[in-house]
């Protein structure tokens, strides 16, 4: 085989038991790799109504078939699991040096299940899999992991993906962390806490071939040089930060828990001032050419000392949203999540719920175990960091995200709980991005920005972001699928912009890398079936239309501020667009999937739950 | 001739590994880092800005692997000023002591070869890969006078910017260098013949 | 008339200015706002502006008092206007 290793990994903690399987061919065309593999595999291999942290539910980690290889970004992999926030898919992309060893260790794929009895860690050499003790690795934050188990293993060149925590402490929306980069969102960290499982220790030699490497060479060198021009700027300059202004400037800055839509301090947290302050050095993910990593420390005061890396999301989460224009303390904040093994954006978010709760007085400070959770109050952030990733006293609640903790306070704070199927929401107000806010209404794993790319049309005036359409169905269905080959390819979307046309040359790369022909239409359609069987796990687990909802303040309260004030998606609206993409994806009108489509995409989805 | 070799500016350096991806492309046809005759490097600790660099044969004048080499399998060439390796049966019997002694660890042993390979500046082709390839233009072809300069300065100028212990942190660099050359292929020598 | 020009994202590291205030020939259009703007600051070409057509490279968008976003370069300016060099690309 070329490009794919043809080879997974199955671990079966419990027993302790491994066994490998060979990579069926008609998966790689079908399901291309990374997000589209893992799907299926969660699919045929968890039970229905599986508990997320039950020793069935899966754990999978998927490369794809240009990891290894110089194509541009391609060492990304996909964690994907049933999510213990969402109770649906939780899929989430990492990347760089780990992924690149997994596939040197001769894997295309890692299928985690079952429970190891003690805290243990695997370590993949090659074809040799141990379980190892993990007692030692306890309690320690995910940096201290990552070298403790090089010190064990004696070899400072393995790699390493851990939990912190936060995910033994089965925080849920824990993350997996592995070279500076963490699969951040849905909690997988929390069901690798379940498993008793601290690491994945890889160790690899093996060789990946590829079908014409001279055209592969030629192609990937010219992409290196677009990667250096305008269409990746942005990402390499200021980095996604770069965000924070301009947001601002259109009234999407989600500011203290979504109370306004500008921050009045957009400047003492923006990119520009990040770079000139903080970024001590900017680094690239194994085999990446546009280097978005902007390395930051801070220098002086409370928090000198502090470094991390930090990116857009994060920065509005634990920033503006939380009300914060201390950017040494955002950079303590991210550093400590990053140690924690937490989802900075679920993180920002429940605090800023917190925050909007304390000031209305539905908690007090015996509540919140003496923090004085007021907007601006950066020493409140970091003590609830600390709170919530060891889930010691009022943090026990927070642990459980946004959506059960204000089910559990009451009091209307569900009012302004953000979340959409109990993900907490990304960094624009898609109160004024219609289009958006039908892409993150319908995400199968929640509230997201990264499985649709719904935001762009919106914010680059192909559409007007303040008018709900019936087209808008056929573009947010377009724009998962889009992104779900990317995530199956796998590889980075910062990449995008560098093809004129996406589909015609990824097929093309494929076919090179893989020597199997694929054509454009069969790409396309390998989205679409990717996309639909996302829909089938969910519908398996329980998904109904009122899941494809958005956050009650979206719905109620408009943008008080800026250029989009009033805006506000009504009821009327998202049923509308909720029609429309139904209709668009050739589902039924309550949005399960017809025996037609899923004929058509030759999806094999046996459980009769999953279709209509 | 001035003999040139392959620098890195670590300043314009991101640590993205294209380097040994490109040189095992060119070389073996096939991606494995471990046929690579550049390494990428990067020194990321938990309290330190990270240091990116890639390091390969500098074309030493008098270099100390050929001199470490007990069964005389590398020489110089007279020509080029390459260090050549004699893969014959009387040859190279990967003891690694070149890779251990060289300070740049650039001695590198084959994986599947079972032969120690080294940068050839790529010199039958137009230019080498890794500079070709390297997407921020840190890697270059530089004459032999420019090493302590261009190399070593920058590299401790890197280190020295902002931290006091920089001797500690020099000296990790280059044994981890060696370690990703030769250590790594010794434990898995070892390894994989006790399985 | 008097145009407000804010640049935002590569379009404000490169000429290190927020805002500038031009002024145009009273029919100007946003072929005139990039010529002026191209002159002042060379450093925008290949970057956000293109190279001859004066469009905006991919990653850009004029965006005429926050609200509309256009590429249309014979647009009509009206005074007091506020345009935007606005990156459209919003990933996070």
């Amino acid at each position: 085989m070329f490009g794919y290793m043809g080879r997974i990994l199955h671990v079966d903690l419990s027993k302790p038991k491994f066994s490998v399987q060979p990579l069926p061919e008609a998966l790689c065309k079908q399901y291309i790799g990374g997000v589209g593999f893992s799907t299926r595999l969660l699919f045929n291999h968890v039970p229905p109504q599986t508990h997320p942290f039950h020793p069935d539910n899966a754990l999978i980690f998927a490369t794809g078939p240009f990891a290894g290889t110089m194509f541009p970004t391609g060492n990304k992999h996909s964690v994907t699991t049933k999510s213990p926030l969402t109770g649906f898919i939780g899929d989430s992309l990492s990347g760089s040096f780990w992924t690149h060893e997994v596939k040197k260790a001769g894997y295309d794929v890692i299928v985690v299940k079952g429970k190891a009895a003690e805290l243990s860690y695997l370590f993949i050499d090659d074809d040799h899999v141990t379980i190892r003790d993990a007692q030692f690795l306890k309690s320690h934050t995910i940096p201290e992991t990552e070298t403790l188990v090089r010190e064990d293993l004696e070899d400072r060149t393995v790699k390493v993906a851990s939990i912190g925590i936060a995910g033994e402490k089965q925080v849920l929306f824990a993350n997996i962390a592995n070279d500076r980069r963490t699969a951040g969102r849905t909690g997988g960290g929390a069901v690798m806490g379940s498993k008793n499982l601290k690491a994945i220790a890889v160790r690899g030699t093996k060789t990946v071939y590829v079908a014409d490497i001279e055209k592969l060479v030629e192609l990937c060198l010219d992409l290196y040089k677009k990667a250096q021009g305008p269409a990746t700027e942005k990402y390499r300059i200021l980095g996604t930060p770069s965000n924070v202004l301009t947001l601002n400037r259109i009234a999407c800055l989600p500011t203290r828990n979504w109370q306004q839509a500008t921050f009045e301090s957009a400047e003492k947290v923006s990119g520009e001032y990040m770079l000139e302050h903080h970024v001590t050095n900017i680094v690239a993910c194994s085999s990446c050419p546009i280097a978005c990593d902007h390395n930051c420390t801070v220098k002086q005061g409370p928090y000198a000392g502090a470094t991390t890396s930090i990116d857009y999301e994060s920065l509005y989460a634990l920033g503006p949203n939380c009300g914060i224009d201390y950017f040494p303390a955002i950079i303590k904040a991210c550093e400590l999540c990053d140690q924690y093994g937490i989802d900075t954006i679920s993180t920002g978010v429940i605090i800023a719920w917190v925050m909007e709760c304390y000031e209305r007085g539905l908690i007090t400070e015996k509540t919140t175990h003496g923090v004085e959770a007021r907007f601006g109050n950066h020493d409140a952030v970091i003590q609830l960091i600390h709170m919530m990733a060891q889930r010691r006293g009022f943090g026990e609640v927070l642990g459980l995200g946004v959506k059960k903790a204000s089910e559990k306070i009451g009091k209307g704070s569900e009012h302004f709980a953000i979340h959409v199927k109990g993900l907490e929401l990304p960094g624009y107000d898609i109160r004024g991005l219609k289009t958006a806010a039908l892409g993150w209404a319908v995400s199968a794993r929640g509230g997201c920005h990264n499985k649709s790319g719904a935001y762009e049309p919106d914010i680059s005036g192909e559409v007007n972001r303040f008018q709900a359409e019936i087209s808008r169905g056929k573009i947010v269905m377009d724009s998962e699928d889009f992104v779900c080959i990317m995530d199956s390819l796998a590889i980075c979307k910062f990449l995008r912009r560098c093809f004129d046309n996406f589909y015609t040359e990824l097929a093309k790369v494929y076919t090179i890398i893989t020597g199997i022909n694929l054509t454009v239409n069969e790409l396309k359609q390998a989205g679409e079936r990717i996309s639909n069987l996302k829909k089938a796990f969910n519908i398996r687990e329980g998904w109904t239309r009122q899941d494809d909802s958005l956050p009650t303040r979206v719905m109620k309260d408009p943008i008080p501020d800026g250029i989009a004030k009033g805006s506000v998606i009504t009821g009327e609206e998202l049923d509308m667009m909720l029609d429309a993409y139904y209709k668009a994806r050739g589902w039924s009108q309550t949005g399960l999937l017809t025996k037609k489509k899923m004929l058509e995409l030759e999806l094999n989805v046996d459980h009769k739950g999953a279709i209509q | 001739m001035t003999r040139q070799f392959i620098i890195c500016d670590p300043e314009k350096c991101v640590g993205c590994q294209i380097c040994e991806l490109a040189c095992s492309a060119r070389k073996e046809k096939s991606f494995n880092p471990q046929f690579s005759r550049i390494h990428a490097v990067r020194l990321n600790t938990l309290v330190e800005p990270i240091v990116n660099v890639a390091l390969t044969c500098m074309l030493c004048e008098d270099p100390v692997c050929v001199k470490v080499c007990a069964p005389k399998a590398l020489s110089i060439d007279q020509n080029t000023g390459l260090v050549i390796v004699d893969a014959g049966y009387s040859g190279c019997n990967e003891c690694g002591w070149c890779g251990i002694s060289c300070e740049f660890g650039a001695p590198t042993l084959h994986p599947i070869k079972r032969v120690i390979t080294l940068c050839d500046l790529c010199i039958n082709d137009a230019e080498p890969a890794c500079t070709l390839a390297c997407p921020k233009e840190a890697l270059s072809l530089a004459a032999i006078g420019d090493v302590i300069e261009l190399v070593q300065s920058e590299v401790a100028k890197k280190i020295l910017k902002d931290f006091s212990h920089a001797r500690e942190n020099s000296i990790s660099l280059f044994e981890r260098v060696g370690r990703i050359a030769v250590t790594l292929q010794s434990h898995r020598h070892e390894h994989s013949s006790s399985r | 008339m008097k145009i407000t020009v804010e640049l935002y994202g590569i379009a404000r590291y490169l000429t290190k200015t927020k805002e500038i205030e031009l002024s145009l020939k009273d029919d100007a259009c946003l072929y005139d706002l990039a010529t002026v703007l191209v002159k002042r600051y060379p450093q925008l070409l290949g970057h956000v502006i293109a190279h001859q057509t004066y469009m905006t490279e991919k990653t850009f968008k004029f965006n005429i008092n926050g609200t509309h976003m256009t590429q249309d370069l014979n647009l009509k300016l009206h005074e007091m206007d506020h345009v935007l060099l606005f990156p459209i690309d919003g990933g996070g």
